[in-house]
């Protein structure tokens, strides 16, 4: 007879003893997929662990916690029938706790967010928990922080029994691969395989437990616990697997390594990996490692992990070279931070410089310290251009006509053009204030609901506070909300302020009719708000309304305190949501008309309006305080790939990067593609399969995106220097 | 569209009225001081660079006085400068040029004087002896030398550039071809005149001929790209 263990592991660790609490539960089901799970190598030869049942009715991801499917489990109930009543109790039991959940999320601003002007919380999110904990110090030492804690608070006795049953997960998977990579090596005929599983089943010998000694054995127990949290993101990665990189004798097993690992981080989509940065004293941390990294991604050309190098004022010139050779391949990575930036805007939220510098990108851009804080997730986003098209309607919805928002006073009565600011802003305040609270309200629900015994092992504050990582435990707990929209608003404002209030051109009156009217019969006064001066050519009076906008932004979020117990910060990457924003959003005085697709660039201007050059453009993100956005602050430019061809482009392109930089620039990405080939690639999608460009947060192929996405693409100004 | 020339008089209303933005004025009068405080909003990036100040053309050399004063300005400010010519001015701008400390970009076409007066119209002697003038003051120069093909890329051409950046070896910083290109030819058809010159690009196998013609005299050129 096949026994539930067999046929879910989860479940039948779950329900092993239903006196227990929840968070302790789940360490229960990690405990008995380790037991019962099948284990196998990957593709390449690495040890992997996926955390799903075999049926696919439950399993354990980074982003949602344990999961289960009662669909699947109704079926399995059917298919085993000496389990059936059981079966049909635990989904009894499941659906129960599932519309508990679905109680606790209050019914919140649904108007506002059908209105497409914020969401908040209902991502689980990346993090960035420190694998290398495992790697360096093995699962004997978190057991004897958990020891050292647990004396002292008795009252999370429960807590601790659920980080110690994840332990011993780790644990029984590394025994368990110790015994299949012998087996296995005595079944192979390939020379070379044999040795690396004759490798492999004498690390295992040590590792997970206690520390690696060599880079096969750090290799090993890095792809244990990082398969086992879902391949999220390896973090700071040339750092803490670098002491046994350099310890080993055999570089050339240890490359071999890294190239498997790389089809790795392919196949399973891993997100961020992190190179090089400095410690709080502003000394350099590349090492071999990191040029390692960078020799692979322009080897695989692969668009995963999303590859971030840090800098700073004290980056070697080879990196700076390397970075620029590795652009030069096309895959629109690495993404570049500023540690000088990012690690002060982190220190004005509290974290301490040893601290800051050790941060890391998990996903596409949300900043993380490793190991230490549960804050890199998009907790939310807020849309700057519906805030606006509120303000112009007294609060309602223009798509609609609805009053999806508060009523900021009926534009006709205006006199100043301060006034149409204020009313923009207290919109804009309302609409941050409905994603921070929605975001509470989802951190709540998974810090009760999706406890993660294993990243509380792995990050640190979780053992010595007694709190799981989804609910405060971590060092660090601040939330962030991207902004969305930026410029597009800001030239609207300007050209208000300049035709209806300075110049007096037009009326507010003739203004709100030929937006009501989607401009159709409103010509010139369209093209004259069009073209008034733009964000993005370095033109201080328009530069200075989106800057103080965002700034503005940036000041409100931090008046708002995050359930796991931070402050909300703010950022700026668009995914590729952005295109669909535009398409929710009516006709606003920039010219945009209603619908339209194409809205502001990240940070940047709204496509085609740049018309100054790069360095312009530069010039004006550099009036946001970027020093304020914690959360990633993203500034890309396409290049054409001509640029990356000669020592001359490469020095100049370096040269405008550290010029953005020391000017107090925070992110920069870097696409290089010719116009040619992005036009031939919506012509000719079929020959342009690999084309890639880098499209806000991560790198994707061009050929994947929806039309209005690639338009946009095409229309970000192709910048020569 | 269709413009009457004769009676345009530049003074740019139509750009305003077409709300399609059919037309377009480029450029504008600007004062030095104008000039020079566009050029220093990208003073950060001259920092990294070592970047600044490129007088270009037209011909720097036709607006003397202004070009001169925009080198003066960047003097002041302590930015780095550079005239980019094709020598043809008055000994006495050159003279100025060099005691301000500008970089030359400087033009050689052609050696062989009367074929540089059938090629542009103008002898080649001015040029030449400006050029031999700022290399025996020691100026920082970049030899540039325009192919064009079918013009002034045959072998005896390139055998007379050859020897004489032969016999000035050591007095400029490098020498650089420009093939020639054709990315000027939309704005012939905006300023509604035909052009007088129009080829298709440099090929690579012509850049690789010039440059391996060259390399035959023992002279290094780079391509510009």
């Amino acid at each position: 007879m096949t026994s539930i263990a067999q046929i879910d592991p989860f479940l039948d660790g779950y329900f092993s003893d239903e006196t227990r609490e929840y968070g302790e539960r789940v360490g229960l089901a990690l405990l008995h997929a380790a037991e019962n799970l099948e284990i196998g190598f990957s593709s390449r030869m690495l040890p992997e662990i996926t955390l799903e049942a075999k049926h696919g009715s439950s399993g354990y991801s980074p982003s949602e916690g344990l999961w289960f499917r009662t669909d699947i489990i109704t079926e399995l109930a059917g298919q085993y029938s000496e389990h059936r009543e059981t079966l049909l109790r635990y989904v009894r039991e499941i659906d129960l706790f599932k519309s508990k959940a679905r109680r606790l999320y209050a019914e919140h601003s649904e108007a506002l967010d059908r209105a497409g002007a914020e969401w908040g919380g209902g991502w689980g999110g990346h993090s960035n928990p420190d694998y290398g904990r495992i790697v360096r110090y093995g699962t004997e030492h978190i057991r004897a922080i958990i020891a050292e804690n647990r004396k002292n608070r008795p009252d999370e006795a429960w807590f601790y029994r659920a980080c110690s049953y994840a332990l011993d997960a780790v644990d029984i998977f590394g025994e368990r691969f110790r015994a299949l990579a012998s087996e296995r090596a005595e079944a192979c005929d390939n020379a070379d395989d044999k040795a690396l599983l004759l490798r492999m089943a004498k690390a295992f010998e040590t590792v997970p437990k206690k520390p690696a000694y060599d880079f096969t054995s750090a290799m090993c127990s890095f792809m244990l616990v990082f398969s086992m949290d879902g391949s999220d993101s390896p973090g700071r990665f040339d750092q803490y697997m670098y002491p046994a990189y350099a310890a080993t004798g055999n570089k050339e097993e240890a490359d071999d390594l890294l190239d498997r690992l790389w089809d790795y981080f392919r196949d399973r989509r891993s997100w961020n990996l992190c190179i090089s940065g400095s410690d709080e004293n502003g000394n350099d941390e590349t090492n071999e490692l990191s040029y390692a990294v960078l020799a692979l991604a322009r080897k695989k050309r692969y668009n995963t992990p999303n590859l971030t190098c840090r800098v700073h004022r004290n980056t070697p010139d080879r990196l700076w070279h390397e970075i620029a050779d590795t652009l030069a391949v096309g895959t629109g990575l690495p993404a570049l931070y500023n540690d000088d930036v990012v690690c002060t805007a982190l220190e004005k939220i509290g974290i301490p410089p040893e601290d800051s510098h050790d941060y890391c990108m998990n996903g596409c851009n949300q900043i993380d310290i490793l190991g230490k804080s549960h804050m890199g997730l998009e907790d939310g986003e807020v849309m700057f251009a519906k805030c606006l098209e509120f303000a112009l309607h007294n609060g309602a919805d223009a798509m609609t006509g609805e009053q999806a928002s508060v009523k900021t006073g009926d534009p006709l009565t205006f006199t100043t053009y301060d006034r149409l600011e204020r009313a923009f802003t207290d919109q804009l305040e309302y609409v941050t204030y409905n994603a921070c609270s929605s975001a509470n309200v989802w951190q709540h629900l998974r810090g009760v609901f999706e406890p993660h015994p294993l990243r509380s092992c792995l990050i640190e504050g979780c053992l010595e506070k007694g709190r799981d990582y989804r609910n405060g435990g971590p060092l660090y707990n601040h939330g962030q909300i991207l902004a969305e929209g930026i410029a597009d608003v800001g030239d609207s404002l300007y050209a208000v302020k300049k035709l209806v209030f300075d110049e007096k051109k037009y009326t507010m009156s003739e203004l709100i009719d030929a937006l009501n009217a989607d401009f159709v019969g409103f010509g010139q006064l369209r093209h004259d708000f069009q073209n008034c001066e733009k964000f993005g050519n370095d033109i201080e009076a328009a530069d200075e309304i989106t800057a103080r906008i965002l700034n503005r932004f940036f000041t409100v979020l931090k008046r708002h305190n995050t359930y796991r117990g931070g402050v909300f910060t703010g950022g700026c990457s668009p995914f590729n949501r952005v295109a669909d924003y535009g398409r929710r959003t009516a006709a606003l005085p920039n010219g945009k008309r209603k619908g339209e697709p194409l809205l502001a660039d990240c940070i940047a201007a709204t496509p085609g309006r740049d018309t100054n050059g790069p360095t312009a453009l530069i010039k004006s993100v550099l009036r946001y305080h970027q020093t304020d956005a914690c959360s990633g602050f993203v500034f890309q430019n396409k290049f054409e790939k001509k640029m990356f061809c000669s020592e001359e482009g490469k020095a100049a392109w370096i040269a405008l990067a550290k010029a953005y930089f020391a000017a107090g620039g925070q992110q920069y990405t870097v696409t290089v593609v010719s116009p040619e080939d992005l036009l031939d690639a919506k012509e000719h999608p079929e020959n342009h399969r690999n084309l890639i460009v880098r499209v806000g947060g991560y790198s994707d192929y061009f050929v994947n995106l929806e039309a209005g996405l690639q338009d946009n693409v095409i229309e970000r100004t192709v910048l020569g220097i | 569209m269709a413009i009457d020339r004769k009676k345009c008089v530049l003074c740019g209303k139509c750009t305003e009225i077409c709300l399609n933005d059919a037309n377009e004025l480029i450029g504008k009068e600007m004062t030095a001081s104008q000039v020079m405080a566009e050029v220093m909003k990208d003073k950060i990036f001259y920092e990294t660079s070592g970047g600044g100040l490129t007088v270009t053309g037209g011909e720097p050399s036709c607006q003397a006085a202004f070009s001169l004063e925009l080198l003066t300005l960047a003097k002041d400010a302590g930015i780095s400068s550079a005239i980019e010519t094709c020598g043809i001015g008055a000994r006495d701008f050159y003279e100025k040029a060099a005691d301000l400390g500008a970089s030359f970009l400087y033009d050689v076409k052609c050696i062989n004087p009367v074929r540089h007066r059938i090629l542009t119209g103008a002898d080649n002697a001015q040029i030449l002896s400006n050029l031999c003038y700022l290399m025996d003051r020691g100026m920082d120069l970049i030899i540039r030398l325009p192919m064009i093909p079918g013009c002034n890329d045959s072998d005896a051409d390139i055998a007379a550039l050859a020897a004489f950046l032969q016999e000035h070896k050591c007095r400029y910083r490098y020498a650089q071809i420009m093939p020639y290109h054709a990315l000027g030819t939309g704005k012939s058809e905006k300023l509604g005149v035909s052009a007088a010159f129009v080829h298709d690009n440099a090929t690579d196998a012509e850049k690789n001929r010039w440059q391996s013609l060259f390399a035959s005299y023992g002279i290094d050129v780079k391509v510009s790209q």
